[in-house]
């Protein structure tokens, strides 16, 4: 019995090791993706130049490299007919890495439709329609006089993004340091940025946002607090009203432009037979300068904090105690 | 405060139930331990028979301290029997009187068995499962063929189904769809947080100190909390009691040594082990692989036996394990942990009453690090101490499992960012909590264990986890269905996207929901004539709150964290022949394993709130054969392992992402690179299979020293087995190739 269990055990083990090690199997991770390109950009009404980044989708990693890139970009206009052919650019990014930027020389018009077109040597084509919106009109209401400034948007474009107050502040030294002849530390400007997306009202011929300077003052100072500023000797140059009018495509999920949301491949994209997004739209920008007395009542101020002679403010006692080592 | 109360009355009822029977006791009590004579081990599993003049007949079964205990014995005389296989039966005559607690101290001599009388067979074997619960001793370990002339218990635990390694080396092993993290792993009670070696041929339980684990695969029982998978129960042996014994072997992977004998003969003993590695500085020199790992272990232990009612230990560990997994990139980060634990055992047979309590105080230590030694990029440390009392309550029917336990681990954690939305902060987890479970036996063939855990745990109040375990025999066929809900208080996080990161971090729930698992089983287990034994178990496991890796298609090394919820199920089949000179098994596991992913994200990406994948460690298909077979004074073992091929992750494509959340200028921002991922764990690695062969001889050279000769081969056919596959390069690191192995061991 022991030599038929041995000897039977013994062959199946034998056959099976010797079957199995005879195939021993390769492996490739990447499948590959039949979309030729991933396209990032959009036209814009206000540029005489027209961009579009172009990644072709490979199977190794690299945000993009050198070289030529196997592809033909063209844009139509689909409302007249013109067509244009877009040149390849290779740019050197700040980071080093390499990017195929394409550029055609043209002015999108506003309410006409576009086709764009990156067509590969075997006729592989991703591509992407876009409709610039319409031109708009901004009415600032008494600005220069209100801490609460209604502006009003008129003509009708379909998404309005990236709208942004921006407020060109700047650190006040003081006008005569204590004491005389220290140096006076030098005026740091210091641009901040409030975002009114989502805030806005509909109007019958566009939309309504108001913009409240009082309560974006505070905003003002904690971004200079952060930035090591003394939040006390603030001043204001002017304030600029900044807003991207966007054709109706231009509209990520859940109307968040989360990046870790947005990353996912077709997650945000327009591009048929392939990744990426390319809009239409132009950018808007206004500024104004309130009065000297709306600006006080804010918190803002004209005039610097020392005058000649000894005063127990601490702003005043020279050299400034470094931020940090406050805050430590 | 109702919970409370609820818990005052539960405990109540125990204490009335667990305190009637000495009361009504009116009948005597026999009881003790028995003992391997020739060094003064408790033998497990000793069959003790009492036959009154009149032929009834009653006994029991050694347990794993070597304690028995018969009870409600009328008084009058009793003809006694101990019977073992391998020893000579011991036989006495006992005259009980009335109340009569008859404390005895059986030593068996080794030699041929004489007319055993079996009353209640505990069954051993590989294929002998009871609910799933496999008993192992170092005879069934050292049948596995390792590099090295002893065993080790991960390689009978990597050879049993339903239980799954990554590869060989890691530490990680999972058991029916658990995570490393969800496995309690204890060794005389001490908690072994990481009790895997770096390489996976080694865990921190050698064979050469054990004396029995019981590794308890799902649907374990009330005396068992704090994990939600499975349990590793270790117990080490004691020191030889009669006489001073050394142990050195020497082999191209470990070395190791082991010094032991009596403190005071008869009644004291000590054990030190010690292992190290060697593969670093001699195997490499023959391996066609790097081989950078280095680990070892040490193991103390002194017991006592103060008389026959009382014995007590003091055991400590320390291991150590520094390697780099990926092989095929020399700058990959190393990996290093340590585990220390101490603790102290006091086992108790209180006089007069039908009881046995044991009481545990153990002091762990986890220190885990990921990066350069100076600087570590991750470390984890936990630090914990467990005081658990542990008490058995027997009757004639009823035997009541009782006790209760105050833990408190220490967490501490910092991960350089890998997680990005969890923030580490030192936290102490405090648990205490108390458990009742009655084995009743309904009929000779019919049993049933019933089982309440009730814990309290801080800020998470109380939670109660009932537990259920039934067995029917039938002649040959044994029947069993378990089951109960089980829980966790601490989270293992591990980035489990990249195979060669075995970093663990330990810490509470990430959101304050404990992780849980409800559990399924139901066995069949037969021994349709001698040697030969079937069985075949199907287990189901529900998880709920794990955390998992978030998808993102940024090919960055950091993540966040989400929430899933996951089932195991699967069907183990055993087949089991001993005979004389032959033993062999053949298993089978079929499992699945599935995990279902909520984050935010998801309804965006995949359209629905959840994404069902399987995990990377669902093996759905696993074989392992062992032979063993004794020719000419040598002993030679072969053991061949299959497994299908685990899910990863496929790539479709690289391209850029560039944020499109306002008028960018293409022509100024760079972009980042992007993954064009696959769904998830949608390909599968290529099978894995290894034949491993050892053979050894022991040849004896003084009445009492022995020199054993190992010689074997792992991966006799040189199978390039996949460990791990970067995705982005296709560059595969491979487990281990062919390796042509020997030792030496010396006993004297």
């Amino acid at each position: 019995m022991f030599r038929i269990y041995f000897a039977s055990t013994g062959v199946i083990l034998l056959s099976m090791a010797i079957v199995l090690s005879s195939c021993e199997q390769s492996i490739d991770p990447i499948i590959g993706e039949d979309r030729p390109f991933t396209l990032w950009g959009y036209l814009d009404a206000h540029a005489d130049i027209q961009r579009v980044r172009v990644f072709s989708i490979e199977d190794r990693l690299g945000v993009d490299h050198s070289g030529p890139l196997d592809a033909v970009v063209s844009s139509k206009n689909l409302t007249t007919g013109e067509e244009y052919k877009w040149v390849n650019r290779e740019i050197v990014y700040r980071d080093s890495s390499v990017g195929h930027v394409f550029e055609a020389e043209f002015r999108a018009r506003y309410e006409h439709s576009y086709r764009l077109s990156v067509r590969r040597s075997d006729g592989e084509e991703s591509s992407a329609e876009v409709t610039i919106p319409p031109p708009v009109e901004v009415e600032l209401i008494d600005e220069r006089d209100r801490v609460i400034v209604p502006v009003h948007i008129h003509g009708k474009p379909p998404r309005l993004v990236d709208v942004t107050v921006t407020y060109d502040a700047i650190t006040l030294p003081p006008a005569n340091p204590w004491p005389p002849g220290s140096t006076t530390p030098p005026a740091v400007l210091l641009p901040v940025e409030v975002s009114y997306s989502g805030k806005e009202e509909p109007l019958e011929d566009g939309w309504r946002y108001e913009i409240n300077l009082r309560d974006d003052f505070a905003l003002v100072q904690e971004e200079f607090e952060l930035s090591c500023l003394s939040p006390d000797h603030i001043a204001l140059r002017r304030i600029y009203f900044r807003f991207l009018a966007a054709d109706a495509q231009w509209a990520p999920p859940n109307d968040s432009f989360d990046p870790d949301l947005l990353i996912e491949p077709g997650t945000f994209s327009n591009v048929e037979n392939g990744y990426g997004f390319f809009g239409g739209g132009y950018t808007v920008t206004t500024a104004w300068i309130p009065t000297g007395a709306i600006l006080g009542s804010i918190g803002y101020r004209t005039a610097g904090p020392c005058s000649f002679g000894p005063q127990n403010i601490p702003d005043c006692q020279l050299p400034p105690e470094p931020c940090l080592d406050r805050d430590g | 405060m109702a919970l409370l109360r609820r818990c005052s009355v539960l405990f109540a009822i125990a204490l009335i139930l667990v305190c009637v029977q000495p009361i009504n006791a009116q009948t005597a009590t026999v009881r003790g331990f028995v003992t391997d004579a020739s060094d003064g081990q408790p033998l497990q599993g000793v069959n003790i028979a009492l036959r009154d003049a009149t032929g009834n007949l009653r006994g029991g079964v050694a347990n794993d301290d070597g304690f028995f205990i018969v009870v409600r014995l009328q008084p009058g005389r009793w003809f006694l029997q101990a019977s073992f296989i391998g020893y000579e039966t011991f036989a006495d005559t006992l005259d009980l009187a009335e109340d009569q607690v008859e404390q005895l101290s059986i030593m068996l001599r080794i030699g041929a068995e004489l007319d055993a009388v079996v009353v209640e067979g505990e069954r051993e074997g590989g294929a002998m499962v009871a609910a799933g619960v496999q008993t192992v001793r170092p005879a069934d370990v050292d049948l596995v063929p390792t590099p090295d002339v002893s065993g080790d218990l991960v390689s009978y635990l990597s050879a049993m189904p339903g239980v799954v390694s990554i590869g060989d080396r890691g530490g990680q092993v999972f058991i029916r769809g658990g995570e490393p993290s969800h496995n309690l792993a204890l060794l005389d009670g001490m908690y072994i947080y990481q009790p895997f070696h770096i390489l996976g041929f080694y865990s921190a339980f050698s064979s050469d100190i054990l004396r029995n684990a019981d590794i308890h695969a799902g649907a374990f029982s009330s005396k068992y909390s704090g994990r939600m998978s499975s349990v590793i129960d270790v117990h080490t042996r004691n020191g030889n009691l009669q006489e001073s014994r050394r142990t050195f072997s020497f082999a191209p992977f470990v070395s190791m040594g082991i010094l032991e004998g009596p403190v005071k003969r008869g009644r004291m003993s000590y054990l030190f082990s010690g292992r190290a590695s060697t593969i670093e500085r001699v195997a490499s020199s023959y391996i066609d692989q790097p081989v950078p790992y280095t680990f070892g272990d040490f193991f103390g232990k002194v017991h006592w036996t103060i008389n026959d009612s009382h014995q007590a230990s003091v055991s400590a560990i320390h291991t150590y394990d520094q390697g780099t997994l990926d092989t095929v990139n020399p700058d990959s980060d190393e990996i290093r942990w340590h585990n220390t634990a101490y603790g102290a055992r006091w086992l108790v047979v209180p006089p007069g009453l039908p009881m046995l309590g044991e009481v545990l105080f153990s002091v762990s230590i986890l220190n885990m690090e990921r990066g350069p030694s100076e600087e570590p990029d991750r470390s984890s440390a936990i630090e914990g101490f467990n005081l658990t009392v542990n008490l058995t309550n027997y009757g004639r029917r009823t035997n009541v499992d009782w006790g209760f336990y105050l833990r408190a681990p220490r967490l501490d954690a910092s991960l350089d960012g890998l997680f990005q939305n969890l923030d580490f902060s030192s936290d102490r987890i405090l648990s205490t909590g108390a458990y009742f479970e009655p084995e009743i036996r309904f009929t000779p063939s019919l049993r049933g264990r019933f089982g309440l855990i009730a814990e309290f745990l801080g800020d998470q109040g109380f939670h109660f986890e009932p537990r259920l375990r039934v067995l029917y025999e039938l002649g040959s066929h044994r029947f069993s269905i378990a089951g109960g809900l089980y829980r966790q208080e601490m989270v293992g996080l591990n980035d489990r996207r990249d195979a060669t990161n075995v970093f663990t971090a330990w810490t509470g729930s990430p959101t304050g929901s404990l992780p849980n698992s409800i559990h399924a089983l139901l066995g069949y287990s037969i021994s349709p004539r001698p040697g030969l034994n079937l069985s075949a178990e199907l287990f189901y496991k529900h998880f709920s709150n794990l955390f998992v890796s978030e998808w993102t298609a940024f090919p960055r090394f950091t993540t966040r964290l989400q929430e899933a919820s996951g089932r195991a199920m699967g069907i183990d089949l055993r087949m089991e022949l001993q005979r004389d000179h032959f033993y062999g098994f053949v298993n089978y596991g079929l499992s699945s394993v599935e995990y279902n992913a909520m984050q935010e994200t998801l309804p965006v990406w995949f359209g629905s709130n959840e994404v069902r994948y399987r995990p990377p460690h669902d093996r759905r298909h696993q074989i392992n054969a062992l032979l063993s077979f004794t020719w000419k004074n040598i002993d030679f073992s072969a053991r061949w392992n299959f497994g299908s091929g685990l899910p990863y992750s496929r790539i479709r494509g690289f391209d850029g992402f560039v944020l499109m959340d306002g008028p960018v200028d293409v022509s100024t921002e760079p972009g980042t690179a992007r993954v064009i991922y696959d769904r998830p764990y949608e390909g599968l690695l290529p099978s894995y299979h290894r034949l491993d062969l050892s053979m050894d001889r022991i040849f004896q050279y003084r009445d009492d020293s022995f020199v054993t000769i190992q010689a074997g081969v792992i991966n006799v056919y040189n199978r390039s087995n996949i460990f791990s596959l970067d995705v982005f390069t296709a560059e595969r690191n491979n487990q281990l190739p062919i390796i042509p192995t020997a030792g030496i061991k010396f006993e004297f």
